[in-house]
């Protein structure tokens, strides 16, 4: 027993010495907790970098903000905007550097423990990240699970506008927008260790979301014709929905990196289809034309049915890459008033959503092939099966072949259930009845 | 002016120095034990004249190896057949009549035969003495044989007058004294050697009462009292059996405190029940009071933070682990039994577990595992993760315990210790008030303390609710021995988690796993089922149905490893007897 105390005694010795007593130790309310942090590309300096961290007082009242840059407007409306929140902005070399400089002004040590994301400018990353990337890898505060984005504009614009409507706590907000991925599958959600082993990766190459800012002028408020043309396509970007109210910020799209650098963006439709292919897609609504009846709208309650097949073989020397997808999908609404479900007509509405979504995924695969050259998609792990030693593969090269390898792609859509109801019923006027 | 001089003086007198006059206090001489001893044999003269072999006295210098205070231990081997000599003997004994407590009552039987009954006042029924000793003795003379030419009469006594259930020749003074001072009565007829001793014990005691401490919902309701007979028939009562047997063994040299070993021969493993008796046997102490004390003498591992004995006060979880080839250890005074050898996972274990159905009785147990890891890690997990690991804390929570430690000036191990000191305050407090404030003053003086403490933002609220449900868990251990381990090891883990975060408290769990692993209980690992691995328990974490318990544990090589049989519900292997003819449509 006196040996056991002799060891403990012993241990607990050692490790004050090996570990150097706890200069890790810091409290919880002695740092500041960065939520958001922006990189735009410096005017004097190298980068821009602005910061947003929470402040600790009750309710969005007392915050004070815009320390360095400015993001423009007078100090009474930052303040007011950025309920809760201290948005800063600083020039520097590099992002840690920049974070060291803010503690002059700062009262609390600024800690990238929760940072919830990590912006870059459009502009920034067509020059490439990675010398900021890799400083954030290597660093052990950083979360790495913060989201990546990319931003159409100045990244500084983007978190001004970092402000919660809903509730009153910013950081759920974020994480909460963040989700509706998930529920819309317009943009694609990506960590930063995803991210950043894919800047690096022979497999696969690097995306992010793509966000702006939306300044409600894209919504018409002139009606110039009659009759509107039906629109299915949801070709947006950040900042071109037409909308008015809510936040400004937007999350669209895609941004598509070749390597570190920006190499072009996919719209909202796009993203829904690579998502599908990346087996992202988790649910979505898809509007589509109804044949019979041009003009009439067929919604439907898109999910995965399967996850996606995806089988990579060699064609002598071109790689050639079927892609299968399973769709299911649900009815939301029949405008026509068809009797589309009926049994023999539901093969007639497959075919029609198979159709749509297997041309959609087939241009958006060649966007992203033949323009930007890209695997996005990640097809390269389903190469490096194809060969012996990993070795080879790595000497193959197989981001630089993908651009020649022959796509297939084919989709299996299947309406499985009509909604709540098993038949649209017409309307009934006073001197006829709708058909 | 001699006015004024007379006044200086005493002004001078307040402030210079003076004598102190000396005055007598009682102070606490120390003795020799020569000096006692001499005293004694001056004493010895006095008694019988046997020829006794005179006890050489012991310098102290040569007693080292057995410190025996020299009390006046009854060295004389025979009983003298002179009946004053036997009174003066035991008078001597006993310190009469300085002391009195004992009582000689002189009689004589059947008009010729002097004799005397010796006891202790208080210590017996008087009503037994009364009707059944004295009165059979001074009434029947008819029956006593005038003829008779033996000299000593107790013989025929015994035999043919005395009324008691229990009587037994006791011819060995040291046997004798501890007859009288168990609360029996001698008899003593002249002329004889030996003693009659009577059981006549009649000292007050508690009832059986509800258990206090390991209180169930569902079993039963009885708990142990003081009374070491009325403990042992509480087990024989559940365990029928003629093979259950109760050794008793005599411990302390001044108390003389009486235990029972309980075990089931021919199912216990004998080394157990040997073991245990040879340590009872050699512990040489003065004074063993209650079964606290007793445990600390006769426990593997002292310096243990954790107990190796099992300390029940039910009845029926004595009775089970019995059953289960286990050794009860009772002492008289104490209401509780001590079993071992146990386990680790025994002590965790609640008699109400088997109680219940298995699904339940699962579920209670997962959820008393749990209560166990809350109590001794949570404030310590607080403490490293606020000062060390801030990002496993959803940002939400972060923010809010930020936001509510804003006005709160200490660092966070200062608020935690504070807390912990002030809720051990309470709990402490709790026991030592008396009566119903006890009882409301520990949810009081929580609910207040905690608001107050927030209020007066000293501490933040989130570690109010830590260290209200780390007090809830160490309640939930069934334990007490074991919740007490946790308190103390609670604090170890806080000081870990404070210096060195995770990496802190991996250390103090792992430093803890081979503490527990290395220690043992009565021969058998602490940590047995698990470390090392024995058969498989039907009864650790997950409780498996009560009829699919074959075995014992594997740890106690119980001499029947089965308990039951194979199919222990025979009746679902028959076809059910009906005595009237069924028709088809009847289910």
């Amino acid at each position: 027993m006196l040996k056991v105390s002799k060891i403990i005694v012993l241990l607990i010795t050692f490790v004050y010495i090996l570990t150097g007593c706890t200069t890790d130790s810091k409290n919880i309310d002695d740092q500041a907790y960065a939520i958001m942090v922006g990189i735009d590309k410096g005017v004097e300096n190298k980068i821009r970098l602005t910061v947003q961290f929470p402040t600790y007082k009750g309710g969005g009242n007392g915050s004070s903000s815009g320390a360095g840059g400015g993001g423009g407007g007078s100090e009474e409306k930052e303040s007011g905007q950025i309920g809760g929140t201290v948005v800063t902005s600083i020039e520097c070399s590099t992002v840690l550097e920049g974070i060291n400089l803010l503690s002059t002004s700062t009262t609390r040590h600024i800690s990238l423990f929760h940072c919830k994301a990590i912006i870059f400018s459009e502009q920034l990353a067509y020059e490439g990240i990675n010398f900021y990337l890799s400083d954030f890898a290597r660093f052990r505060e950083t979360r790495r699970i913060a989201t990546i984005g990319v931003c159409r504009g100045k990244a500084e614009d983007y978190i001004m506008e970092n402000k919660t409507l809903i509730g009153e706590n910013i950081s759920k907000s974020i994480e909460l927008s963040f989700a509706q991925s998930k529920n819309s599958g317009l943009f694609p959600l990506v960590g930063f260790t995803n991210f950043y082993k894919s800047t690096i990766s022979p497999y696969s190459q690097a995306y992010s979301v793509y966000m702006g800012i939306n300044n409600f002028k894209k919504l018409e408020n002139e009606n110039k014709g009659q009759n509107p043309p039906l629109k299915t396509d949801e070709q947006y970007y950040p900042g071109e929905v037409p909308k008015k109210g809510n936040k400004k910020q937007e999350m669209i799209g895609t941004a598509v990196f070749n390597g570190d650098k920006l190499t072009g963006t996919l719209n909202a439709d796009e993203t829904r289809y690579f998502l599908m292919i990346v087996n992202e897609f988790k649910h979505g609504i898809l509007t589509v034309e109804d044949k019979k009846h041009p003009g009439m709208a067929i919604p439907f309650d898109l999910r995965p049915g399967r996850k996606s097949d995806i089988k990579v073989r060699f064609d002598k020397s071109t790689p050639v890459i079927d892609i299968n997808l399973n769709i299911e999908a649900d009815i939301v609404g029949i405008q026509s008033g068809m009797h589309y479900e009926s049994l023999d007509k539901i093969k007639e509405l497959n075919g029609l959503l198979k159709g749509c979504i297997e041309d959609e995924v087939r241009k958006t695969v060649e966007k992203v092939q033949k323009q930007m050259g890209t695997d996005i998609f990640g097809f390269g792990y389903y190469a490096a099966s194809k060969f012996l030693t990993i070795d080879d593969f790595e000497k193959y090269n197989w981001v630089s072949h993908f651009i020649d390898a022959k796509i297939n792609v084919s989709v299996y859509t299947n309406v499985r259930r009509t909604g709540l109801m098993a038949e649209s019923m017409p309307v009934r006027y006073r001197t006829k009845t709708a058909k | 002016m001699s006015k004024k001089k007379g006044f200086i003086k005493t002004l001078f007198s307040y402030i210079t120095y003076k004598e102190k006059k000396p005055v007598k206090q009682f102070y606490i001489p120390e003795t020799d034990n020569e000096d006692t001893k001499t005293e004694q044999e001056k004493n010895n003269t006095v008694k019988s004249q046997k020829n006794r072999r005179i006890k050489r006295p012991v310098p102290v210098s040569e007693s080292s190896k057995e410190n025996k205070p020299e009390y006046e231990k009854a060295d004389d081997e025979k009983i003298s057949i002179s009946i004053e000599e036997n009174i003066k003997y035991i008078k001597h004994k006993f310190n009469s009549p300085a002391n009195k407590d004992i009582v000689i009552r002189e009689l004589t039987v059947a008009k010729k035969y002097k004799a005397f009954i010796a006891y202790i006042d208080g210590m017996v029924d008087r009503i037994t003495i009364n009707n059944f000793i004295l009165r059979a003795l001074m009434v029947n003379d008819v029956k006593i044989d005038e003829d008779s030419d033996d000299k000593c009469m107790l013989d025929f006594i015994l035999s043919n007058i005395l009324q008691t259930n229990q009587a037994k020749k006791v011819d060995n003074p040291d046997e004798f004294m501890y007859e009288i001072l168990s609360g029996n009565t001698l008899l003593y007829v002249d002329g004889c050697d030996f003693y009659i001793s009577n059981e006549t014990k009649g000292f007050d005691k508690r009832g059986v009462e509800k258990p206090l401490i390991e209180g169930v919902v569902l079993g039963s309701q009885e708990a142990f009292n003081e009374n070491l007979r009325t403990n042992v028939t509480l087990i024989r009562k559940l365990i029928k059996n003629n093979n259950l047997t109760t050794e008793f063994i005599k411990v302390g040299n001044v108390n003389k405190q009486l235990c029972a070993v309980m075990s089931i021969k021919g199912l216990t493993n004998p080394a157990i029940v040997e073991e245990v008796k040879r340590r009872l046997k050699n512990i040489k102490s003065d004074m063993v009071l209650g079964d606290g004390i007793l445990e600390q003498f006769i426990e593997d591992n002292p310096y243990s933070i954790v107990p190796t004995i099992l300390s029940t006060e039910r009845p029926d979880r004595a009775a089970s682990h019995i059953l289960e080839g286990k050794v009860a250890i009772l002492v008289e005074g104490a209401p509780f039994a001590k079993i071992v050898p146990v386990t680790l996972p025994a002590l965790m274990h609640s008699p109400e577990d088997s109680y219940m159905r298995w699904p339940y009785g699962t579920l209670i147990r997962i959820i008393r595992f749990i209560a166990a890891f809350i109590a001794t890690l949570l404030p310590g997990l607080y403490v490293a993760i606020t000062n060390f690991h801030q990002e496993m804390i959803p940002t939400e929570l972060l923010i809010a315990i930020a936001k509510a430690k804003e006005n709160v000036p200490f660092p966070t191990i200062v608020e935690v210790v504070l807390m912990e000191l002030s809720f051990e305050l309470i709990r402490e407090a709790g026991i030592r008030i008396p009566g119903i404030i006890g009882n409301t003053l520990g949810i009081i003086g929580a609910l207040i303390l905690g608001q107050a403490a927030v209020q007066a933002n000293i501490v933040s609220p989130v570690l109010i609710i830590v260290v209200s449900v780390t007090g809830l868990g160490n309640f939930a251990i069934p334990n007490y021995s074991l919740a007490l381990a946790a308190r103390v090891s609670r604090f170890c883990f806080i000081i870990l988690g404070a210096l060195l975060g995770f990496y802190g408290i991996s250390i103090g769990i792992a430093l803890f796993a081979i503490l527990i692993t290395n220690i043992k209980s009565f021969g058998v690992p602490f940590f047995a089922p698990i470390a090392p691995k024995t058969k498989e328990s039907s009864d650790l974490f997950f409780k498996k149905p009560t009829w699919q318990q074959m075995y014992r544990p594997d740890y106690v090589n119980a001499l029947k490893q089965k308990r039951q049989a194979k199919i222990s519900r025979q009746w679902t292997e028959e076809e059910p007897k009906y005595s009237y003819e069924r028709d088809e449509e009847d289910d």
